[in-house]
């Protein structure tokens, strides 16, 4: 018999303890072969008790195992072990900030078109000044299209004066609506002659 | 209990059921008569296919009757395995290396929260207790050798360590009454 089975017969040993012992090859031949008949269904001697108190004893065994796992390789020195946290410790951050500034980068990077297009949206009523000075200006030359038949025809026998021969007061800058018109009549002969004379 | 085909089998819904009911339970108590964590989960697949062979014949209570198909199947599996082991060793022996297959020490019968509330536990110990269940447990060292490490009698390490299996245990019968 081995010591810790005569130690044991001195106890009155809790079947929990009894299972823990058996998982754990601390028993004599005789003591397993002795629990072994209470895990026998066939045994007369079968408790179930004795199969959950094995159960039991796996599983709180297994718990102590992973809590008592350390947490850190076992192999380095406590204060190696400090310093390898902490290095690790700052490594993480720093991958963390790195990784942080990328994705901010790649987020602002993709919404800046969105921002501008919706800019332009939200600037759209500044353009139409724009559009409005161009719509004046096609009025401009509508008007003056429309008059040009009045003004000028080419039926009618109309002496016109040499430009160089107006007075001064008549010679003014043509403007920019103007020129825009009468290149968009182009071929028309009178306007023409209006304009190079 | 036939099934929906007319068979003398158990449904195999049924056996899924029992599956997921008693299949943690099963493991670790194959782990413990095995004391070989692979060898436990064959046996555990080799149960649950006599449940769904042979479920409906049951008698007794399902749970029992798990825990007898378990046991048998063990004590079959431990007769082969002690046959195949005498010749391995004796092959192992003629090449000059050992047979011992180191335990895996982790299992999926436990969870984290029961870790942590194992580790609490622990930390609760008396020192001397919390010395002597981790070099029992995590250190895998005979008591007798514990004893002779720590200088102190055998029936001392084993008390300590009987009060502090009793203390754990107790601090998670909550956990484990499941």
């Amino acid at each position: 018999m081995s010591e810790v089975a005569k130690q044991s017969e001195l106890n009155d040993e809790p079947l929990s303890w009894l299972a823990f012992r058996y998982i754990s090859d601390e028993m004599s031949d005789v003591e397993v072969a002795d629990f072994e008949s209470r895990l026998d269904y066939d045994s007369p001697r079968f408790e179930l008790a004795a199969c959950e108190a094995v159960v039991r004893a796996v599983r709180l065994s297994d718990a102590v195992v992973l809590a008592s796992e350390p947490a850190v390789p076992c192999f380095a020195s406590p204060s190696s072990l400090d310093g390898t946290f902490r290095r690790d410790v700052v490594a993480r951050r720093i991958s963390l900030l790195a990784a942080s500034i990328t994705v901010l980068a790649v987020g602002w990077a993709l919404a800046l078109p969105i921002s501008s297009s919706r800019l332009e949206v939200v600037d759209s009523p500044a353009p139409p000044r724009a559009e409005h000075s161009f719509d004046m200006s096609g009025e401009l030359v509508q008007i003056w299209a429309s008059s040009d038949d009045e003004l000028v025809s080419p039926t009618e026998d109309v002496q016109l004066l040499p430009v160089d021969d107006l007075p001064e007061h008549f010679r003014t800058d043509v403007p920019d609506w103007l020129l825009a018109a009468v290149q968009s009549r182009g071929a028309s002969p009178t306007s023409a002659e209006v304009m190079e004379n | 209990m036939p099934n929906s085909d007319g068979e003398d089998r158990i449904e195999p819904d049924s056996v899924a059921d029992l599956y997921r009911q008693h299949a943690v339970e099963m493991r670790a108590f194959l782990a413990g008569v095995l004391r070989d964590r692979e060898l436990a989960d064959e046996v555990l697949q080799s149960v649950f296919r006599k449940a769904l062979e042979k479920g409906h014949t049951a008698t007794e209570n399902i749970r029992s009757w798990l825990f007898k198909v378990a046991w048998n199947e063990a004590m079959l599996v431990r007769r082969v395995q002690t046959r195949r082991a005498s010749g391995l060793q004796k092959a192992a022996r003629s090449r000059g290396v050992s047979a011992a297959v180191p335990e895996e020490s982790e299992s999926a019968a436990v969870r984290q929260e029961t870790v942590d509330q194992v580790r609490r536990a622990i930390h609760l110990l008396p020192i001397e207790q919390q010395i002597i269940v981790r070099m029992r447990i995590y250190d895998e060292k005979k008591f007798a050798v514990i004893a002779q490490e720590l200088k102190v009698p055998l029936g001392t390490v084993l008390s300590r360590m009987r009060a502090a299996m009793m203390k754990l245990e107790k601090s998670l019968d909550q956990d484990f009454g499941e």
